[in-house]
């Protein structure tokens, strides 16, 4: 495709700006988490190199988001695990295995995607109170579960289609060597499928760790996500934007890392659940 | 309606009976609950200055007891309400939190929390407090279930003295002279008044006082309990009165700017006067400005009373805490409890400034600066009827539409419109 | 019916299970205990912490409760039934109806723009070829971020205090202090998250400051359009563009008869997965305005929250049950035919 010099330039021109202009919030926000608050209430764009400073960053972990943060990681990461053993199990029966009451249970799972989460949010604290879940650490197992169960359409659906992509002609053979589905899902699915498994994981854990509504609404104060404490971090009676802004920096930080070096994976999962339907 | 109301009334019955048999079946580890033992966790609202400040108030009780450890915890002031609500309801709520009249009820009519009459029994006979502010105390059912830990005065004009001698403005007495300033300043190019109603409360600050200079202290009790409805004239009158002010001296960013804002514009010489309470002289110099120097540059006027006939009354805010049933610490529970309402806990903030003791046994010479002093020195005790937070008094919903409302009338100065609003969600006088 | 060769953007039917493997009827049975061995420990956590509270909160929506006294369909003693009074209660709200407007600016206004800026982007950079995915990677980028983050992060670029926030501060710099009345429309500069002027539609007024909203989550969302639509793109043979060139189409030409027909599916999944994500919204309302100044901003997601979290002086839970189930139905109804194409077209062939 060979075009003339001129519109290059102005394609690559205005590509560049828009990129730019998207940048600008993020770009904010780290500048005034790097400058101390005096600079920021008289210009953040003022500052110089002499003004930057990590003591907003480490100011907000200590005195306000480490807590937040490790709560963050026990949601995040024990939901994604429970999600993923329990949805290659049930992905490998719905891609390979016909099953009595198969289609309504589809369903009902993948309408998870459409129907909003308030659906399920008022009676949860009573329901996960009845179940003995509502206090400690056991608070920590109830979200996980709910997690789960809202993570179960998108794991379906995500799983069961890479699933699917395995040859069938991989499965035959096995079969006629034996093998049980236990042993195909475990000695040819898993291994073929793990770059889709890994998709999903990465997508399910930048969802479960950007929740704000279920750590608000079913968890105490000493085992809220950082969502909730950079949310509180926010109240509306201090003069702290470089904390906040640390704390937003903080707080975006792991999945962001997640992204940088996976972002195959993640860019994959998200076309996947995108273009599928 | 009624019938439907009655059923909840016999479901809360039901509902305490529950919570009382699951607090028995849990209660007791770490020595049982009649030791001066355990960790107990606490609510509150207090960050920055006034955090350190209660954790010095904390340190006091654990000096004295030291095998009870208390944990504090803090969550924004606007979501106490709705985080109360759900660790009530998780069966599991901090031992002690910080709560206001209208959520102190509620749970006391779901019998969620401890009765504090003995406590107060005493104190009223010691005389650490007036009578009128146990009523504030008091939960649904003539219990008194929560102690008065932080006293605030309200309707207070904080300015800049040195910048008021410039205007050529004296400190107003009457209420022509107050709206005589207040134009004097805007003819000078500057605005009157620093608001900060994006955060709502503030404006819920002047409506107080001007209600309780208005249309007097007995209205403003009875439509706090829902005697009266929000169209009573002499209420009206209140709200066309601060509709006018609003209409002809709030800036335009009455609702865009914070309360942090509002008070560092103030101090900046953006606006002239701010009127808030009495906390604002520690946090004015601790958030915005360390120079400020209360008593120099920083002071307060009482706004002015609008009608002499009107018998005079304090308009007051302030903070209580309240101690769980079903906490497994209940002796711990009750000595912190006891121990937050004693002039011992109160007298350690009350010298560290921004704070006024409702406990009426704090020495007046305690306070840090002339401007505590001042505001000390306003706070009820038993001779000025004291007009208790009205939105705080009534809670839940009908203060979240009050606010939102209010924010309302700063835009179109409809009272029509305000007074329908409010007696749609406010029907307790219809009833 | 014939194997499964999907790859993943041309899938377009729920997996199927392999026909080979259907079983004669005699071991029918025990292919389903299989099957359902697999599926059991998702098919209870869903059971258990998605269904049952979905059946409890219709249930609950028409009885009397709160979170302190709550409703649960086990136990009669905690059964207040009132009919149908919750509904009737929020939609004889002006609140509910306020926040019902406000969501319907969301759900109108941020499908499109996702839509539409995801498109542009996704065509210019399509165009750059070897540096494309660079470029992709910045707009794809803020879609890790939390919507709570992104509402703490574009509340500093709002901030009214010209000295604070950027948009003021290059405002005062390029002397733009924009107010004006134009029949109906009203705009005004300056205070983003409190007043930036109205839109009079006669039955309602449109808050602009809802828009302030919406974009913020636009930036958020859009990444996920870039992806659907370099997916649709990178399946469009180049020829054909090139041809239409020689032909020539101008560049408007093409995307209109090249590009778009190419990319219809892609486009109604940007747009529906919109639709479904504008009606969610909470997290940046929450944090950025909680809802204010007055309801100006108040969706439906965040009334429903107050009602059962915060409006505690009266049981006010069920009418926020209500409201979920009014929103529920509404999403089914909008988003029925993704929902179908979902379950592979409807198609009644599958094995039971």
């Amino acid at each position: 495709m060979r075009r003339g010099k001129g519109s290059a330039i102005l394609l690559y021109g205005s590509v560049t700006a828009l990129c730019l202009l998207w940048l600008v919030p993020v770009a904010t926000a780290v500048m005034i988490a790097a400058v101390p608050i005096g600079q920021t209430r008289n210009g953040w764009w003022h500052a110089g190199f002499g003004d930057l400073t990590f003591d907003n960053l480490v100011e907000a972990w200590r005195e306000a988001l480490s807590g937040y943060a490790v709560n963050s990681f026990v949601i995040a990461v024990g939901s994604v695990v429970l999600t993923v053993i329990a949805g290659a199990l049930a992905s490998y029966a719905f891609a390979r295995l016909r099953f009595a009451g198969k289609r309504v249970l589809y369903l009902l799972l993948i309408s998870t995607m459409i129907v909003p989460v308030q659906i399920i949010l008022i009676p949860l604290l009573p329901w996960l109170r009845t179940l003995g879940l509502s206090t400690g650490d056991l608070q920590f197992v109830g979200i996980i579960l709910v997690h789960t169960a809202f993570g179960a359409g998108w794991a379906i659906f995500m799983m069961a289609s890479f699933f699917a992509d395995v040859p069938e002609e991989l499965l035959e053979a096995a079969r006629i060597d034996g093998a049980r589905h236990g042993d195909i899902l475990r000695r040819i699915v898993l291994p073929l499928a793990l770059p889709g498994i890994a998709s999903f994981a990465i997508i399910d854990f930048v969802f479960v760790w950007n929740d704000l509504l279920l750590g608000l609404s079913l968890l105490d104060r000493e085992h809220q996500p950082l969502t909730v404490g950079l949310a509180n971090l926010q109240s509306p009676h201090l003069a702290q934007e470089n904390l906040v802004a640390a704390g937003s920096i903080i707080a975006v930080l792991p999945p962001l890392v997640l992204f940088a070096v996976l972002n195959r994976y993640y860019v994959r999962g998200l076309f996947a659940g995108g273009v599928k339907g | 309606m009624n019938i439907v109301l009655r059923r909840y009334r016999v479901r809360l019955v039901t509902a305490a009976v529950a919570t009382v048999l699951v607090a028995s079946a849990c209660g007791g580890d770490d020595g049982g609950s009649g030791d001066l033992a355990g960790e107990l966790r606490v609510v509150t609202n207090w960050t920055g200055s006034e955090g350190d400040a209660f954790q010095k108030v904390i340190d006091g009780f654990e000096k004295k007891n030291p095998d009870i450890h208390v944990k504090v915890e803090q969550v924004p002031f606007d979501q106490t309400q709705a985080l109360l609500t759900q660790q009530f309801a998780q069966g599991a709520p901090p031992d002690v939190s910080v709560a206001l009249p209208g959520i102190i009820r509620t749970l006391s009519g779901q019998h969620l929390l401890l009765d504090l009459d003995d406590t107060w029994d005493g104190w009223i006979a010691d005389g650490d407090y007036p009578e009128s502010l146990r009523q504030v105390a008091e939960g649904a059912e003539d219990a008194t279930e929560a102690v008065y830990f932080k006293g605030n005065v309200n309707g207070l004009i904080w300015y800049d003295p040195t910048k008021l001698a410039n205007w050529g403005i004296q400190v107003p007495t009457t209420w022509d002279d107050f709206l005589a300033a207040a134009g004097k300043v805007k003819a000078a190019g500057v605005e009157p008044f620093a608001v900060g109603g994006k955060d709502g409360w503030p404006l819920t600050q002047w409506a107080d006082p001007v209600l309780l200079r208005v249309a007097g202290p007995d209205a403003f009790h009875d439509l706090a309990d829902g005697k009266i409805g929000w169209d009573d004239d002499r209420v009206v009158q209140a709200f066309t009165v601060l509709s006018d002010l609003m209409r002809d001296y709030f800036p335009k960013n009455a609702l865009a700017a914070g309360f942090i804002d509002a008070t560092c514009a103030r101090a900046k010489g953006t606006y002239a006067f701010q009127n808030q309470g009495a906390f604002v002289n520690s946090i004015a110099p601790a958030e915005c400005d360390k120079n400020i120097k209360p008593g120099k540059t920083l002071a307060f006027f009482p706004m002015p009373a609008y009608d002499e006939q009107v018998p005079a009354a304090q308009a007051v805010s302030g903070d209580l805490f309240i101690g769980a049933k079903a906490t497994k610490h209940e002796a711990a529970t009750r000595a912190l409890l006891e121990y937050l309402g004693s002039a011992e806990a109160q007298t350690i903030w009350a010298k560290l400034g921004g704070y006024i003791a409702p406990n009426l046994k704090v020495p007046a010479d305690v306070y840090p600066t002339s401007n505590d002093q001042a505001a000390a020195k306003l706070w009820p005790k038993g001779d000025v009827e004291a007009g208790y937070d009205l939105d705080d008094w009534i809670g839940g919903e009908i203060q979240v539409t009050y606010t939102q409302a209010l924010g309302q009338l700063v835009r179109d100065h409809s009272v029509d419109k305000f007074v329908t609003t409010m007696n749609k969600v406010d029907t307790r006088a219809a009833k | 019916m014939a194997q499964q060769t999907t790859t993943p953007a041309t899938a377009t039917r729920m997996p199927a299970g392999d026909a080979r493997a259907a079983p004669r009827p005699a071991r029918r049975r025990r292919g389903d205990r299989v099957a359902w061995l697999f599926v059991a420990p998702l098919a209870l956590i869903f059971a258990g912490f998605y269904l049952w509270p979905a059946v409890q909160t219709i249930l609950s929506s028409f009885f009397e409760w709160s979170l302190l006294a709550p409703f649960d369909p086990l136990d009669t003693s905690t059964w207040y039934p009132v009919g149908t009074d919750n509904y009737t209660a929020a939609l004889s709200s002006d609140s509910f109806w306020n926040a019902a407007f406000n969501s319907l600016v969301w759900l109108i206004v941020f499908p499109v723009l996702v839509t539409g800026s995801a498109l542009l982007v996704s065509v210019l950079i399509w165009h750059l070829g070897r540096f494309a995915p660079v470029f992709r990677t910045v707009f794809i980028l803020p879609m890790t971020i939390s919507l709570a983050a992104a509402g703490v992060i574009w509340s500093f670029v709002y901030n009214s205090d010209p000295d604070v926030g950027l948009l003021n501060a290059v405002l005062r710099v390029l002397r733009l202090d924009i107010a004006f009345d134009l029949g109906p429309l009203h705009v005004r500069t300056g205070e983003w998250l409190a007043d930036i002027g109205s839109l009079d539609l006669g039955f309602a007024q449109l808050r602009l400051v809802n828009l302030a909203l919406i974009l913020p989550a636009v930036w958020a969302f859009a990444g996920f359009g870039v992806v659907t639509f370099t997916a649709g793109l990178s399946s469009l043979p180049g020829e054909l563009v090139d041809s239409a060139r020689i032909d020539g189409c101008r560049a408007g030409q093409v995307v209109r008869h090249v590009l778009i027909p190419h990319l219809r599916k892609p486009l109604i999944i940007t747009y529906v997965v919109s639709v479904i994500f504008a009606l969610r919204t909470f997290d940046i309302v929450y944090v950025m305005t909680e809802g204010g100044p007055a309801q100006d901003t108040t969706v439906l997601a965040l009334l429903l929250w107050q009602q059962a979290f915060a409006f505690l002086t009266e049981p006010r839970a069920g009418v926020g049950a209500a409201i979920a189930v009014l929103m529920a139905v509404v999403m089914v109804f909008l988003a029925y035919p993704y929902l179908r194409s979902l379950m592979g077209g409807g198609s009644g062939d599958e094995a039971r």
